[in-house]
């Protein structure tokens, strides 16, 4: 990744970031952690990954991203005004505002570019591999990218999920674990640790790889490979920091739940405009 | 009412590609065939039930119409959380089929009993549910399914007291409403699904002893017919008979439709009693046990009448 683009991703990361934090604190609402860590992939994917037309968001070859984590649907959003689905100032006026389809949990139906009603835990891999089946089936070239919560992992369903796609060489598929180690109520490896993640998906027949989940070169030349492997689903574990570009909401799992007030909003502005 | 599903079913396979059938391992000796004739829209997902249900919605949402077949107690229990948020609030077009209904693996006890199955189905916002109570009404129930789009539940169970049969005299053309199969004036019975031959003769037993009864088939217990069934009041005994809990099925659909703060008929639900039978045996036995058996229902049905007055 040349320099130019990287400032550029880095600057529109930014502006994603300023979002997030906008929407979440006129409203009050949670998970704003959850969307700072995911945010970069979310960014990447959608600018550079994903053959999309945000002008059509139901184009029928169109690749197909499900936010399995739900919760983080304020970065999801804040990337497709970004990308032109919608308007951003239409986004900051609505979002979890009485009567809008701009729900805290990503729901089918309202809001264009979103594939699936997901945040509850476990559900995003099954639908992402269903479309995985039709693309193959019908045929279309559609990719499915399923970003899950490392938390997802401890759900039985995401895990037959994996099962399942291993053993149906499923290669039109790709899951990113937005790994931030942290779950609802601590950290993953004191609650339920996941490791070893990388073996236990080559285990079930898939292509793993791992990058730093904030670094867009890393991002480009991983996604770039994709598939990893003929004949195999790929797993890119994506380390990432939960709160990540507001040094206070860093790796503190509070903000899981907690919404700035105002000296908190107003101290996270500054740092995401420097 | 397997065979006659299977058999609609791959009719209506042949005629539309766009048709993808899920097991989740289950249809052993019976989906084969399907299989066979279409292995690039047969998918056996393994015993993963959540999983075929996710993967159901993203065939749906692809442009598939879907049938997700299991077993009933686990097609709709283990994964209702999937078929809640990701069938039913998104209005996909997917028929969830549930075998073995009710009593139908007696011998394997509450694991493989699916009492509850309509009661959690009919919760659920678009969600349609039928209970085919013979070949013929299995036959119109699929092609309905088939045909509409939206979620729905299928219910296949086993017909009680003998092997599966045709009762009505020819298929009837709408499984929606009620089936009228017998008139009568002192009281009303209503079947759902599996207990309609049960029901019938019920009636028989009744009339030997004087007293007329009309009987209906219910093979649709969502959207339930309000109009049809209000007009029962005019009874003063309407009698709901079921291979379910007594709480949330068919009874409780008639029960909400009739009971509407103003004067109405006796109801009289008869149903599984709300206890878990833990004993092994014969499916009659267990109908037995929760008072479905001929003798107890008529036993039932002269009570009630004999408190009403008559």
């Amino acid at each position: 990744m040349t320099d130019k683009e990287l400032l550029q991703f880095k600057s529109e990361a930014k502006k994603i970031r300023r979002t997030i934090l906008e929407v979440i604190y006129k409203v009050q609402a949670s998970h704003i952690a959850s969307a700072l860590s995911v945010a970069d992939l979310l960014l990447y994917l959608y600018k550079d990954v994903l053959r999309i037309d945000p002008r059509h968001p139901q184009k029928p070859d169109r690749d197909k991203l499900i936010l399995s984590k739900g919760w983080a649907a304020s970065a999801l959003y804040a990337v497709l005004a970004c990308r032109g689905y919608f308007s951003e100032r239409y986004l900051k006026d609505n979002y979890c505002s009485d009567g809008s389809p701009f729900i805290g949990i990503t729901t089918l139906g309202g809001v264009p570019g979103i594939e699936a009603t997901t945040g509850s835990m476990g559900h995003g891999l099954p639908i992402g591999i269903g479309m995985a089946i039709a693309a193959k089936k019908l045929p279309k070239p559609n990719r499915v990218f399923v970003i899950i919560s490392d938390g997802e992992l401890d759900e039985g369903s995401t895990w037959e999920g994996i099962f399942f796609s291993g053993h149906h060489k499923l290669d039109n598929l790709v899951v990113v674990i937005d790994y931030n180690k942290f779950q609802a109520s601590g950290t993953t490896k004191e609650i339920l640790d996941p490791e070893p993640i990388k073996a236990k998906f080559e285990a079930f027949k898939w292509s793993v790889k791992r990058i730093d989940g904030h670094d867009f070169g890393q991002m480009k030349d991983v996604f770039s490979e994709i598939p990893f492997e003929e004949g195999k689903p790929s797993l890119i574990i994506a380390d990432t920091i939960k709160g990540r570009g507001i040094s206070f909401m860093e790796n503190k799992n509070e903000w899981h739940y907690k919404a700035p007030n105002k000296d908190q909003f107003t101290a996270a502005l500054k740092e995401l405009i420097s | 009412m397997r065979k006659t599903f299977v058999k609609t079913v791959t009719k209506f396979m042949r005629e539309d590609s766009s048709i993808f059938f899920l097991t989740a391992d289950m249809g052993y000796g019976l989906l084969e065939g399907l299989a066979q004739e279409f292995p690039d829209r047969f998918l056996n997902v393994g015993v993963s039930e959540a999983n075929s249900v996710g993967i159901a919605a993203g065939l749906a949402l692809s442009g598939y119409k879907v049938v997700f077949y299991a077993q009933a107690a686990f097609a709709t229990m283990r994964c209702f959380e999937q078929i809640r948020l990701d069938i039913a609030s998104n209005n996909l077009d997917i028929n969830i089929v549930g075998t073995s209904a009710g009593f139908a693996l007696s011998q394997y006890g509450v694991s493989h009993f699916a009492l509850e199955d309509v009661g959690l189905m009919r919760l659920l916002p678009n969600m349609k549910i039928f209970c085919p109570g013979d070949l013929y009404e299995t036959e119109s129930a699929t092609e309905y399914i088939m045909t509409n789009k939206g979620p729905s539940y299928l219910r296949i169970g086993r017909m009680s007291g003998g092997p599966d049969i045709n009762i009505h005299r020819e298929k009837p053309s709408s499984v929606t409403g009620l089936l009228k199969m017998k008139d009568g004036k002192d009281l009303v019975i209503i079947a759902s699904g599996t207990m309609l031959i049960k029901a019938l003769s019920v009636s028989e037993m009744l009339e030997k002893g004087g007293i007329s009864s009309s009987v209906f088939s219910m093979p649709t217990v969502k959207p339930a017919e309000k109009r049809a069934i209000a007009k029962l009041r005019k009874f003063p005994l309407v009698v709901i008979i079921e291979e379910h809990f007594i709480t949330g099925g068919a009874g409780s659909a008639v029960s909400e439709i009739l009971w509407d703060g103003r004067s109405g008929p006796k109801l009289l639900r008869l149903g599984c009693p709300d206890l878990f039978p833990h004993v092994a045996g014969s499916r009659e036995d267990l109908l037995r046990r929760c008072g479905l058996s001929v003798e107890k229902m008529v036993s039932s049905i002269k009570l009630n009448l004999k408190n009403n007055g008559k």
